[in-house]
């Protein structure tokens, strides 16, 4: 018993090296030093100027934000005393599959630029039947915005509801979406037709660019049919029709009307055919704020109709913190900017990679 | 026949003053292949790993310092020394007897015979033949010379290279056994020599400890810095008077705090995140493998050797902040980060034998091989780091 200690002593002896090798914890080196990965450098003003995120308290936030209802990929870049933000519209706004540009092929970039005529103007006076319309008060986004005529200047998709008070007391909403200085891929127009013999007979009509894939008709939610048109017998009252059309270019379109069953004119027509509309398409044009003590500046106040961001390339970069994949842009800009309370406007000449959030 | 010890002593010493016989390692080989395996006692165990390195150094050594003379290295263990030098064949048929050779006498025994009828023919005086033996286990077999001078000696003087032993060799094969007439030998006791000048051992496994003083294979400031140092260790040595050599294995250890390195990154992304990290070893542990030649006159021992290193193990603090914010702290066996393994060491000593088997010295060695990547630690590199050591050396039996 003696010897058998004895030997598994020395045994530890001898494999006390191997043990304590055996127990090494692993170092692992800290991760090699970068360059800065978002950056901004130029001059604006006159004053040249250079932001490293992660340098003097510079941060890159990537984020994608809502501007009526339209994506917009931005980046901001900088500090308390200097920031730089530079965003994309998305595209494409009524098809979701395409509303991400294709970055690859991206060589340059126009700046958006606010519109000073209305973009969509309704109006209680466009409608058919507006002699028996006593008023209209329209709703933007369930934000009641305006009285019998209502003016848009800003490029968006609005929900926009009509609240319709006929001659005779009646009140009924319609709502339809709008879309406002954005390209449109595919439409169409609800027509319909009630007979003496309260006979409804509804179609789609219209120009479009894509051919329609397959159409609903409802009846005050309740489906009635499909198919591009729907006849029926309309029971007294008055009754909304609603047709939802998907294309074969993926977009979906509903528009609704409102159908009088008691055939006294109180119905009210889909409002979208009559929008006076100018031909403004911001899809994947750019926006630059540049705050600076305080001070904030913005491209899309001024014509920038000849300036460009002249991309280098757009790479994709990885998730930010509210897990939106980002891109790296990097590129080449000259802009002017003004000056949101002074309108004083700036030069701005920048190579920057900022970083870009898209969904 | 009876002998009694100073009769025996009287005619050991008749015989080494007039019979000078040749060494051949042959006999030795053969009269070892005979003998008993001795157990090995615990501590050679013990150091085996070690001691395998040390075989072949001192082998190495060996050939080296002593080539010049043919000479049976003492202390080879212990040995039951036959009487008989004759092949195994004839062994088989004659009782096989002897007696312990033991460190202190080497007594031996032989017949002495007085070979009459059948004198074996010899073209040396120094041939030796193998008679029978016939006294019934209390007579041993002997050897006989020619000249009725019978010695036998194993271990022979340097100046027993001098005989020719291819001749002796072929009048040993040659021997015919059967011319021997036992018969008319007068047998009698004859002792072979005393070994007692002669079987001296000077190999030795020893013991030491040491401790002193190393310098910092970095410098972290504008001076050297010092690191106190402790080590232990076994090995072997052969120390006669004049040139021997030692060999063995320590573990030695180094303590302090001027190695370190500091890594910082900036890594940037959306922000930046400044990592640092500090690495500081406070303990560094080599295994050494010191090989020397020693020059011994009297009890002063002057050594001149080189010593590989091999880094065994560390113990380093660490600690890893992110943004200034402390994540990892804690202690780390066994890093390497910016250490090389292997070193060098040539070393000068000196020992006092302070009695028979101890020994007090001193050591002073320098590091050839560079012990650390310059670029990662805080400081400049030593060049060819020196290191005082105080010994102590215990030698044991064994």
């Amino acid at each position: 018993m003696m010897k058998l200690s004895s030997s598994f002593y020395k045994l530890c002896f001898l494999l006390l090296p191997v043990f304590a090798a055996s127990c090494k914890k692993e170092i692992i080196p800290p991760p090699s030093p970068n360059d800065p990965v978002f950056k901004a450098e130029g001059t604006f003003g006159g004053t040249s100027f250079t932001l490293n995120a992660g340098d003097d308290g510079a941060l890159m936030t990537p984020d994608v934000e809502k501007i009526n209802n339209i994506d917009f990929y931005k980046g901001t870049l900088g500090n308390g005393n200097l920031k730089l933000e530079l965003g994309i519209f998305s595209g494409n706004v009524d098809m979701p599959e395409a509303a991400t540009p294709d970055f690859s092929s991206i060589t340059q970039i126009n700046f958006a630029q606010q519109s000073y005529q209305p973009l969509i103007t309704l109006c209680r006076d466009s409608m058919p039947n507006r002699d028996l319309i006593s008023q209209v008060n329209w709703y933007v986004n369930g934000i009641p915005t305006a009285i019998n005529t209502l003016k848009i200047y800003n490029a968006g998709k609005y929900e926009i509801c009509a609240h319709v008070l006929f001659n005779d007391g009646t009140l009924k909403m319609l709502c339809n979406e709008v879309v406002a200085g954005f390209r449109s891929n595919a439409d169409f127009n609800l027509n319909f037709f009630i007979g003496q013999d309260l006979k409804f007979k509804g179609w789609i009509g219209g120009s479009s660019n894509s051919t329609i894939e397959s159409a609903s008709w409802y009846q005050d939610d309740v489906l009635m049919n499909e198919g591009t048109s729907l006849g029926f017998d309309v029971s007294p009252g008055l009754h909304t029709i609603k047709v939802v059309a998907v294309f074969t270019n993926g977009v979906r379109k509903t528009h609704s009307v409102v159908i009088d069953g008691d055939l006294s004119g109180r119905y009210i027509d889909d409002f979208t055919k009559n929008i006076q509309s100018n031909a403004l398409e911001l899809d994947y044009t750019a926006k630059i704020k540049l705050t600076r003590n305080g001070s904030v500046y913005v491209s899309e106040t001024i014509a920038n109709n000849n300036n460009k961001i002249i991309v280098e390339e757009i790479t994709y970069h990885g998730i930010n913190s509210s897990g939106f994949p980002v891109y790296i842009l990097k590129g080449k800009l000259n802009a002017n900017l003004r000056n949101t309370s002074s309108l004083e406007v700036l030069p701005l000449q920048l190579s920057v990679s900022i970083g870009l959030a898209v969904k | 026949m009876n002998w009694t010890d100073d009769e025996i002593d009287k005619l050991f010493q008749e015989s080494a003053s007039k019979v000078d016989v040749p060494y051949k390692d042959t006999y030795w080989n053969e009269m070892e292949a005979m003998l008993p395996r001795k157990k090995r006692k615990g501590i050679i165990w013990l150091w085996g790993g070690g001691l395998s390195f040390l075989t072949f150094a001192v082998a190495a050594a060996t050939v080296i310092a002593l080539s010049p003379v043919e000479q049976k290295p003492a202390g080879t263990g212990k040995t039951t020394l036959h009487s008989g030098t004759y092949e195994s064949t004839q062994r088989q048929t004659e009782p096989e007897t002897g007696i312990e050779k033991t460190p202190e006498s080497h007594l031996s025994v032989e017949k002495q015979s007085e070979v009459t009828g059948n004198r074996v023919e010899s073209t040396s005086n120094n041939t030796v033949k193998q008679a029978s033996n016939t006294g019934a286990g209390t007579a041993p077999s002997g050897i006989i010379t020619e000249n009725s001078t019978p010695l036998f000696h194993p271990v022979h003087e340097p100046e027993a290279t001098a005989v020719n032993e291819e001749s002796t060799d072929q009048t040993i094969l040659a021997l015919p056994l059967n011319t021997l007439d036992f018969a008319q030998s007068d047998y009698q006791l004859i002792p072979m020599a005393s070994f007692s000048g002669l079987k001296k051992k000077h190999g030795r496994i020893y013991v030491e400890a040491s401790a002193g003083i190393v310098q910092s294979p970095v410098t972290p400031g504008s001076a050297a810095e010092w690191l106190p140092t402790a080590g232990i260790g076994a090995g072997y040595q052969y120390r006669p008077q004049g040139i021997g050599f030692s060999g063995g294995i320590a573990l030695g250890g180094s303590f302090g705090n001027s190695l370190e390195i500091t890594r910082r990154s900036k890594v940037y992304n959306f922000g930046a995140t400044n990592y640092e990290q500090n690495l500081r070893y406070n303990q560094l542990y080599h295994v050494e493998m010191p090989v020397s030649v020693d020059f011994r006159k009297n009890n002063h021992v002057f050594s001149i050797g080189l010593t590989p290193t091999y880094l065994a193990t560390t113990r380093m603090r660490f600690s890893q902040k992110e943004n200034e914010a402390v994540v990892v702290e804690g202690s780390y066996w066994g890093q390497r980060v910016g250490l090389h393994s292997f070193g060098l060491k040539p070393a000068v000593s000196y020992q006092l034998s302070v009695s028979q088997s101890w020994y007090l010295g001193i050591r002073v060695e320098s590091q050839l091989i560079p012990q650390t990547d310059a670029e990662q630690f805080i400081g400049e590199p030593a060049r060819f780091p020196l290191s005082g050591q105080i010994t102590l050396r215990k030698t044991l039996k064994y």
